[in-house]
């Protein structure tokens, strides 16, 4: 059933899901599924959490499917909800560089490196994570988010726009602000060769 | 263009978001202010040190937990009607019972401090002509008001 709606596009899913396919909404869930994720995990970081707020997500897929009438592409809704998520999201206090203990090591190398890679290169991946995402953290939350978007889902600025309700105009000021930022924290770790 | 309008132009343009004659407007200006080409060289050679050199790869087993969750808020869900059903009305009578039963407690209390707050209870002649009995104080023996009038002064 999954192969015959390879071809269908978001919003023929979605509505196929509403009429109570549910393989539809399997279709979109392995559509989306490693971009979600990717853009929690950039956001919250190689926590546990991270899984946890990718299910939230999806789940409010699945409970409000009804809800999306078509005035925006699916990918824009689902975005839109992903990022709310985030942004909702209350931080538990910990320090990025603890992502370098046994759990927070592990994760990362079950999410980023593959078995092939020796040790070392494993754990010098790690530590430049943790160096990039912790100077993410250091960011707003709204800036984050619309860096994520940008840098890493290669969303445009009138997408971004569009996924977090805010003028062009405003996207172009986070991002120039959170490039500014990132610069900052930054620079240090690239003069001595960590980055 | 001033540095501070090219500083901010050099972030849309690393990031492919210039018109065309903006980009011509920035380029010029870069090939003739140093302070503003190194700040672009920065930007460009911090943002490439931040590129994904990795995927990030979801959990095998994601789409299943999704379900399972789904699963179980719906489980919970029906279970929780049948339970609302009965379970309201019984709120709404103790709550009820609970409200009378705090309002004649409170009643007694004020009633016996205002009772207790009087001089003297009033006798039982002057209750008879406040209220207007007396007119009963006249009728004959046997009589309806007869025996209404010694009910209300003790037969005094």
């Amino acid at each position: 059933m999954v192969k015959t709606l390879f071809h269908e596009d978001d919003e023929f899913l979605i509505k196929r899901f509403v009429s109570n396919d549910e393989s539809a909404f399997e279709e979109l869930f392995r559509r989306y599924e490693q971009k979600i994720f990717n853009l929690v995990y950039r956001y919250i970081g190689p926590y546990p959490e991270t899984e946890e707020l990718t299910q939230d997500v999806f789940i409010k897929v699945y409970k409000s499917a009804q809800t999306f009438k078509g005035k925006s592409k699916f990918s824009t809704w689902i975005y839109r909800i992903a990022v709310n998520t985030c942004l909702n999201y209350k931080k538990k206090k910990r320090l990025v560089m603890e992502s370098l203990d046994k759990s927070g090591t592990q994760l990362v190398k079950e999410l980023v490196a593959p078995d092939s890679t020796t040790p070392e290169e494993q754990f010098t991946r790690a530590r430049k994570m943790a160096i990039i995402q912790q100077a993410l953290d250091s960011l707003p939350p709204n800036q984050k988010i619309a860096f994520i978007l940008s840098k890493y889902e290669g969303f445009s600025y009138a997408e971004i726009g569009e996924i977090m309700n805010v003028s062009i105009s405003s996207v172009e000021s986070l991002l120039f602000r959170a490039k500014q930022q990132l610069k900052k924290e930054l620079t240090p770790y690239k003069e001595i060769g960590e980055l | 263009m001033k540095c501070a309008k090219a500083k901010r132009k050099i972030s849309m343009l690393l990031d492919g978001e210039l018109e065309k004659n903006e980009e011509e407007k920035l380029l010029a200006h870069l090939n003739v202010c140093e302070n503003c080409r190194k700040e672009k060289e920065a930007l460009h050679s911090i943002l490439t040190s931040i590129e994904p050199t990795a995927t990030i790869t979801a959990p095998p087993y994601l789409y299943l937990k999704v379900k399972q969750q789904i699963r179980e808020q719906e489980v919970k869900k029906s279970l929780s009607r049948p339970l609302l059903r009965w379970l309201r009305p019984i709120t709404v009578t103790l709550g009820v019972v609970v409200i009378l039963f705090f309002s004649s407690l409170i009643g007694n209390f004020l009633g016996k401090r205002i009772w207790t707050g009087q001089t003297a209870p009033a006798t039982s002649q002057e209750f008879v002509t406040t209220i207007g009995f007396d007119v009963f104080s006249d009728t004959p023996n046997a009589s309806f008001g007869y025996i209404y009038n010694n009910l209300l002064t003790g037969g005094k």
